[in-house]
């Protein structure tokens, strides 16, 4: 079974006085096996966050469902919905999303504190990962006081203490300068190596590249899918770019 | 540009803001609107023509210069926020092409309008309040209502000037705020790298330091006379320590809770604790500012409620009959002593031709001077008035002797004397031992006495410094002892004083007619012309009450209005902090949520940490009254006011009216504030 199984998703927004709505999402499936590392595609206004919200259980679907590891998102109580989120997802965000009245390592304990957590196991947790990532010598720091591409490895470092059953991503690179996006991707690629299954939205060719495989999504659909199998980052960018272009093309046909 | 530009943007940028503008402009009216009144009452002819009514007039032209001075501080540091808010949407526009005097015309022009505003809707309130300001002033001084209904183009004259230039300043003051600050500041003004604050030891412990110095001197002071030179001292160490404990200091407490992880770690302090210390050191000043303005409101409200409350009281004291005669004159002779039997003889007499019948008279002599208490004995050769710096109220002291005679009449008693025996009541700070040491002469202590007990306590009313009663054989004789002594001036220093007071079966006006009858006998015929310094007086009780209504009252009536004033700007303060923490909690509420915090959780933690802040001021301003009630009470004193019951439990009914009132503006701005979050 997949781990992650999205049915049939609709998506539609009415405007305030419900006269026009708008279809973000028109019917999308696609499953996700556990330990994959995949990549949405898509322009700006595609749908492409909308999907990944509704993933995130941040937004209901109008229609269809979400099930993650046999759980189904639709028939988690709202109440109940922040701790699900808590136990089960990881989230990276573009705008990283770090509080500033705290400290990076505060800032990365936030998700465990909420669990009610111990001290000592937080640090334990963090102790394992924080090498990992190469931030140990700045958790002391606060946001202010770090870099973007720092900042957002202190948010991924914040998504995957809590050994979240998946990473969700959502345009993570957006706000970095292209060394510290080439530091971060390598990133994912190492924690997708140890095991974590990562599902990323983009709209970088570079930061698609990576994945093992890549969903394009356009007009609220699901377009076309890449598998990288045992293409180099190199040839997969070819492949990727080249699907951008018959998309921008006019595809359809 | 076309005509009128300008005002649309200015009408449409208020309206746009109005959650921030109409607690402003009502602020500005209501401002107007005390100001007109209270200049109204204090300079027109509306309150002439009763006894008193100069003081009354006085304490409220001192209130229209308090709130004039407070207006202004307050609506220009009420405007600068409020400008502060809205640098964002002037940076817009200068991104859309407008130049900084632009942007000046835009801020004119709300300027004007709010002046017009506050003006117009200030003086209509200001002059339909008005007559039922005077009502109550009236009703609180016991005075008759006039049914005339006055407008006094003078003080309408006088707001107008005062708050036109006000006006002028805040606009001043906004141009400059907009001027200097460049355009990307002015759009990024919102999220300029916030730093989250350090814990500044040296700040919160100075705080903390001054603050209990404060604390320190008024706990230190034991008399009234210390209490008005230190009292504002005090007063200044304690705002100045409020303000650095409230913005350091917190932040400070918060980082050692930081430390400590177990507290820390938990669900429920993690959240809190944080955001705390971050807001305290942006909002530190707003809460020391609301602390002290309660402070204030309890402190006024507190003391002059006492005060009016307590008027009969101190009456009473310093009239303790219906009648109340007194002579007095440097120095002592047997002659005086004659005199004053002449005068009270006379006075009875006088009394009985007016058809009153005299009952419970007192009637007393006494010598009196001061000294300065040292090494136990009481120095008469220095003068503690010219000793400068180095004097210490606290060993000031008056010394009254009264006559054995006088003291067994008065209680009943039959008590005998010897030579150079005494017996002895002090108040204040004066040590009794055996015998008394007073100038060159020393008393054996006979027995101790309550110097407050039955009519003695009438004599040496003053509550200013310790004060020592001897009661001696021969008053005559110990007086002559003590005549030849001099102050630093070569003025005599002893003092005799007669006292004489009595009951009649009278009614109240009678009592006045039969006073002023007596006055005026005393000074055209009684009075001893052949001797110099010579002072008689007579006073009826229910002539001098008015009087003391009229003092007393005024001051609670000025209590009461400027407690308004500080009661409003306290709740528009409350009102900015709460909306300007919703939009800073806006997107850290939405983080929080999408790491994994329920609303539940989130809600839970924002209340704790609105009501924490919201507690803050009222329990520090709490703290700062009891601390200073002791000198309050020292002051009160200065008033003839000795009533720590009366005076508790003023303190205490203030503070819960004022807790209550709190409470409800609190609940109020903290819907706004959830309004904005969710």
């Amino acid at each position: 079974m997949s781990l992650l199984e999205a049915k049939n998703i609709k998506k539609v927004y009415k405007t305030r006085f419900g006269g026009a709505s708008v279809e973000a999402l028109k019917n999308v499936s696609f499953t996700v096996e556990k330990g994959e590392y995949v990549a949405i595609m898509g322009e700006s206004g595609s749908g492409k966050t909308t999907l990944l919200n509704i993933i995130a259980a941040l937004d209901r679907a109008t229609e269809g469902t979400v099930i993650l590891d046999g759980m189904d998102l639709s028939k988690v109580k709202d109440k109940d919905v922040a701790k699900f989120r808590r136990d089960n997802l990881g989230y990276v965000f573009q705008e990283f999303n770090l509080l500033d009245t705290f400290s990076l390592e505060d800032n990365i304990y936030l998700p465990l504190v909420l669990a009610g957590k111990k001290h000592a196991e937080m640090k334990q947790r963090l102790d394992g990962i924080a090498g990992t990532l190469g931030i140990s010598d700045l958790l002391k720091k606060y946001p202010y006081e770090v870099s973007g591409g720092q900042k957002q490895r202190a948010a991924v470092a914040r998504a995957l203490i809590t050994n979240p059953r998946i990473i969700l991503a959502d345009e993570p690179t957006g706000a970095l300068d292209s060394k510290s996006s080439d530091e971060l991707l390598a990133l994912f690629k190492k924690v997708n190596q140890m095991g974590q299954t990562i599902l990323m939205v983009t709209h970088s060719t570079k930061a698609a590249s990576n994945a093992s495989r890549v969903l394009f999504i356009k007009d609220g659909m699901i377009f076309h899918q890449i598998y990288k199998g045992q293409a180099t980052d190199q040839q997969m960018y070819q492949s990727i770019s080249d699907t951008l272009t018959l998309l921008a093309q006019g595809g359809d046909n | 540009m076309k005509a009128g530009f300008y005002p649309k943007m200015a009408v449409s940028g208020m309206r746009k803001n109005g959650r921030l503008y109409v607690p402003y402009i009502a602020a500005c009216i209501l401002m107007v609107a005390m100001f007109y009144i209270m200049h109204l009452l204090g300079f027109s002819e509306m309150l002439e023509g009763f006894t008193g009514a100069g003081t009354a007039r006085d304490i409220l032209k001192l209130g229209s210069a308090v709130i004039a001075v407070f207006g202004t501080i307050f609506l220009f540091y009420t405007q600068s926020t409020l400008i502060k808010g809205r640098l964002k949407e002037f940076g817009l526009y200068s991104v859309l092409g407008m130049n900084r005097k632009n942007l000046s015309k835009i801020i004119f022009f709300e300027t004007l309008i709010t002046w017009f505003i506050s003006i117009t809707a200030g003086l209509a309130i200001g002059i339909g309040l008005s007559k039922l300001a005077e009502l109550g002033f009236r009703k609180m001084l016991a005075l008759e209502s006039s049914y005339k209904f006055v407008v006094s183009g003078e003080s309408i004259y006088f707001t107008l000037l005062l708050y036109t230039f006000i006006f002028f300043l805040i606009f001043l003051n906004a141009a400059r705020l907009v001027r200097f600050s460049r355009t990307i500041n002015l759009i990024n003004s919102d999220k300029a790298g916030e730093k989250p604050p350090k814990a500044n030891w040296f700040v919160g412990i100075l705080g903390l330091f001054i603050l209990l110095t404060g604390y320190g001197i008024v706990l230190m002071i034991k008399t009234p006379l210390q209490a008005l030179a230190m009292f504002f001292v005090a007063v200044i160490l304690i705002i100045i320590g409020t303000y650095l404990v409230l913005i350091a200091g917190s932040v400070l407490l918060c980082r050692i809770l930081q430390k400590n992880k177990r507290y820390y770690y938990k669900t429920n302090h993690f959240v809190s604790v944080s955001s705390m210390a971050y807001r305290m050191k942006r909002n530190g000043a707003g809460l020391a500012s609301i602390c002290i303005l309660l402070t204030m409101v309890l402190v006024m409200m507190s003391s002059t409620s006492s005060l009016y409350l307590n008027r009969e009281d101190v009456l009473q004291n310093h009239y303790p009959r219906q009648l109340n005669a007194s002579a007095s004159n440097y120095g002592y002779s047997e002659s005086y002593t004659e005199t004053a039997k002449r005068l009270e003889k006379e006075v009875i007499e006088k009394a009985h031709e007016f058809g009153a019948e005299t009952t419970n008279d007192i009637s007393l002599s006494c010598c009196s001077f001061s000294g300065y208490m040292e090494n136990g004995r009481l120095r008469v050769d220095i003068d503690p008035f010219t000793m400068g710096t180095s004097i210490n109220f606290d060993n000031v002291a008056t010394v009254y002797f009264i006559d054995l005679e006088d003291y067994n009449r008065i209680t009943g008693k039959n008590v005998v004397l010897g030579k150079d025996e005494a017996l002895v009541g002090v108040s204040g700070n004066i040590p009794v031992e055996d015998s008394i040491c007073i100038g060159d002469e020393t008393f054996k202590v006979a027995k101790r006495i309550d110097a407050r007990a039955d009519e003695l306590k009438y004599i040496g009313l003053n509550e200013v410094v310790s004060t020592i009663t001897l009661v001696v054989d021969d008053l005559g004789e110990t007086a002559s002892r003590y005549s030849g002594l001099k102050d630093s001036r070569g003025d005599t220093m002893l003092m005799w004083q007669w006292n004489f007071a009595f009951d009649t079966n009278l009614d109240e006006d009678k009592q006045a007619e039969l006073g002023k009858i007596l006055a005026k006998h005393i000074r055209d015929d009684l009075y001893p012309k052949e001797q110099d310094y010579f002072r008689v007086v007579c006073e009826s009780r229910v002539e001098q009450r008015s009087d003391f209504v009229r003092t007393f009252g005024g001051l609670f009536y000025l209590g009461i209005l400027l407690s308004i004033i500080f009661l409003v700007s306290c709740v528009l303060i409350i009102y900015y902090k709460q909306i300007s923490e919703g939009f800073e909690d806006q997107g850290r509420f939405g983080i929080m949520q999408k790491v994994g915090m329920t609303k539940e959780n989130i809600k839970k933690s924002i209340n704790s940490q609105m009501l924490t802040v919201f507690l803050i001021p009222i329990i520090f301003a709490c703290v700062h009254l009891a601390a200073v009630l002791p000198i309050i009470h020292k002051l009160l004193k200065l008033f003839g006011h000795n009533n720590m019951p009366l005076l508790l439990l003023s303190a205490g009914i203030c503070v819960l009216v004022c807790g209550i009132f709190y409470a409800v503006i609190y609940k109020l701005t903290s819907n706004a504030y959830y309004k904005i979050v969710s």
